[in-house]
């Protein structure tokens, strides 16, 4: 049986799939989260089912690739039911897209989710009369706290007794195109006011509850006040990331050299078995003393910041300034969440409308340090410089970002439609939430970058048995000499286009120390840093982007930004060398 | 006295109005209907970003913040 979750942006179709399947999909507080879908098979109430994320839709025209994406599921898939979720604090627009859905053939249940929110609004809505009205069932949820989400496929179940064969829910041919656009305004005005009609007649709305919430936004959106608080946030929680993760590091750090001490005294230094398992170890204590002090709070604290629902709040207090390198706010949201991972930052693009703006969007995107960057500029610059040369890559990252943007809007000059967005209410996170979130993200890493750091690490340990990292080293000379930094450095680089994190993972294993105050100078970890921070994409993001901008402008912006780092690189040399 | 028309980048903030027109084109109604902002509406500027940025527009229980230059085609009944 397929079930497919149907509703508007930032409704909660994410956390009711999450309950139900286990974290599978990203949940934050933005329209807009989930931008592709996500299919699982999960067993409900004893039946077991095909369920399906879609991204938010507000109506059944494709307003932008998000959307595209929903509807191109309901074209080529056919559902047995569609649960429809709606906030419930927003349900006479909600019901517009009802309305659209309810005409469309497959049965339909309505999940009445965040109803704590519509409580707060003094919302009190008679179930009995709106599943009337609607002529279809009605069930109440707070997802966030799983509370009714099991009732939601029960009543599918009831609603599917009289089971009837799986119908593809939009016709495959377009049939918007047919439809004049002015003709669809007009229906759409239409079904706001049928929208409406039936919430005057099913929602009684006595004194809102006022909380918190409502004021924050007195100081965190105002004008002058508002940027001072965006940037002690962003201060706050950098400092708060490096102070657990320098805390951290040094312990760990110890731990796994001594083990690695330990097994070389044992079994003597030479031996081709012990250099290799010195290399397993090696890699695996990178991964646990040097990535996870860093990584595990900042993907917690990105995740306060998303679920929270600040981010939008930045997309207002930014737009102006992204309208200075020919954005809009809504570009800020992917370039936020580049700080995380640039392959989600790179699909988050699709939020946006115009296929420029998506280019530049992305590309800026990818320039931001992601979080394995993050991990390098704090456990190499923060830990051997001090928190200001780290705070300092920063700094010149989003300056490089800006120019680059500037330059970028000069060459396709658009104007650009302008920023149109909803900014959610705030809500507080629930710790399982975060904790999914934070375990979901971090679980890339164990699975993924670690088993290839560790592969890699013993693979570097033979090749350096059999002197063969030397050749490698050789041929990427050129880049290397330029940078002046040690020619050992040169492997480590190709194991960062695989995962930026372990380009510094795998320094530490190619000089063979995990001191690196001893190999390096500090302009030679300042210029090594800035490479990595800018230099060609991971292979995740190249596939990505390849998908989503096009192979041409994958490879012209792999070459661009091997360049432009190259030219960062030599310029902190110097920079570094004339003032330290 | 008669109401005149104005675009909600200007005063009175913070005074609820009826919204009588959008101009732009489809793309911009569109956009906005999307959103939950409709012809006849009762919208109010709760809140402006410096720098010229965005309006911040209360319309039907949502926050909507909506960019300068889409907010100059809003147009709404000011009460003198």
């Amino acid at each position: 049986m397929r079930l497919a979750l149907l509703g508007q942006p930032n409704s909660g179709k994410s956390t009711i799939f999450n309950w139900s399947a286990g974290y599978k999909s990203a949940t934050a507080n933005f329209p807009g989260t989930t931008v592709s879908y996500t299919i699982s098979k999960v067993r409900l109430n004893g039946f077991v089912a095909e369920l399906t994320d879609l991204p938010g839709i507000y109506s059944l025209a494709a307003s932008d690739r998000a959307a595209e994406a929903a509807l191109e599921y309901l074209r080529y898939h056919e559902v047995d039911a569609i649960v429809n979720v709606i906030d419930a604090s927003r349900l006479s627009r909600g019901l517009e897209l009802t309305l659209q859905l309810l005409a469309l053939g497959p049965p339909v249940v309505i999940c009445l989710n965040m109803m704590d929110e519509a409580a707060r609004r003094g919302m009190h809505i008679d179930l009995e009369k709106l599943s009337l009205l609607l002529g279809a069932p009605v069930v109440v949820t707070v997802a966030s706290k799983g509370e009714g989400v099991n009732q939601v496929f029960q009543k599918v179940r009831e609603r599917l007794h009289n089971r009837q064969p799986a119908i593809s829910v939009l016709p495959r041919a377009d049939l918007e195109k047919n439809f004049s656009r002015l003709a669809e305004v007009a229906v759409s005005n239409e079904r706001h006011v049928t929208a409406m009609r039936l919430c005057e007649q099913a929602v009684v709305v006595g004194d809102p509850y006022l909380s918190w919430r409502d004021k924050i936004d007195q100081i965190l959106m105002h004008k002058y006040w508002g940027y001072f608080f965006l940037a002690l946030i962003l201060f706050a929680g950098f400092n708060l990331i490096f102070s657990i993760g320098a805390a951290l590091e040094p312990h760990l750090l110890a731990w796994f050299e001594a083990g690695v001490a330990q097994l070389q005294n044992r079994f003597g230094e030479t031996s081709l078995w012990v250099s290799m398992l010195s290399g397993v170890v090696q890699g695996l204590s990178a991964g646990v003393a040097i990535v996870f002090p860093y990584l595990v709070p900042f993907l917690l604290i990105m995740a306060v910041l998303e679920d929270v629902g600040y981010l939008p709040r930045v997309a207002f207090l930014m737009d102006a300034l992204m309208h200075r390198i020919g954005l809009h706010g809504t570009s800020v949201l992917p370039a936020i969440l580049g700080y995380g991972c640039s392959v989600p930052a790179v699909m988050a693009t699709r939020i946006l409308r115009s296929p420029r703006d998506r280019l530049i969007a992305a590309t800026l995107a990818i320039m931001v340090p992601c979080s394995a960057r993050t991990a390098v500029i704090l456990g190499l610059v923060a830990f051997y410089l001090g928190p200001n040369a780290a705070l300092a890559i920063y700094g010149v990252n989003i300056l490089v970002v800006a120019l680059a943007g500037k330059v970028m809007s000069k060459i396709w000059p658009e104007i650009t439609p302008g920023l149109i967005m909803e900014i959610p209410p705030y809500r507080l996170p629930t710790i399982r939430a975060l904790l999914a979130k934070t375990w979901w993200r971090l679980k890339e890493f164990v699975l993924v970058a670690w088993p290839v750091l560790i592969i890699g690490s013993a693979a570097l340990s033979l090749a350096e048995h059999w002197q063969l990292d030397q050749t490698i080293n050789h041929f990427l000379r050129p880049v290397t000499a330029m940078l002046a930094l040690p020619e050992t450095v040169g492997t480590t680089l190709i194991f960062g286009v695989m995962r930026k994190e372990l380009s510094m993972l795998m320094l530490m294993q190619a000089v063979g120390t995990t001191n690196m105050a001893a190999v390096m100078t500090p302009a030679q970890m300042m210029t090594f840093t800035m490479f990595v921070v800018f230099y060609i994409p991971c292979l995740a993001t190249i596939a990505v982007l390849w998908r989503e901008i096009g192979k041409t402008q994958t490879v012209l912006l792999a070459a661009l930004t091997l360049l432009l780092a190259l030219a960062i690189g030599v310029l902190t040399g110097m920079v570094f060398n004339m003032n330290f | 006295m008669k109401n005149r028309l104005v675009n909600i980048t200007q005063p009175p903030f913070e005074t609820p109005a009826k919204v009588v027109s959008i101009e732009g084109g489809p793309n911009v109604w569109e956009r906005l209907n999307e959103v939950g902002l409709h012809l006849g509406d009762r919208i109010m500027v709760i809140r402006q970003a410096s720098l010229r940025g965005p309006l911040l527009v209360q319309c039907g229980g949502l926050e909507l913040a909506i960019g300068r230059y889409i907010a100059a085609k809003i147009f709404v009944q000011a009460p003198i």
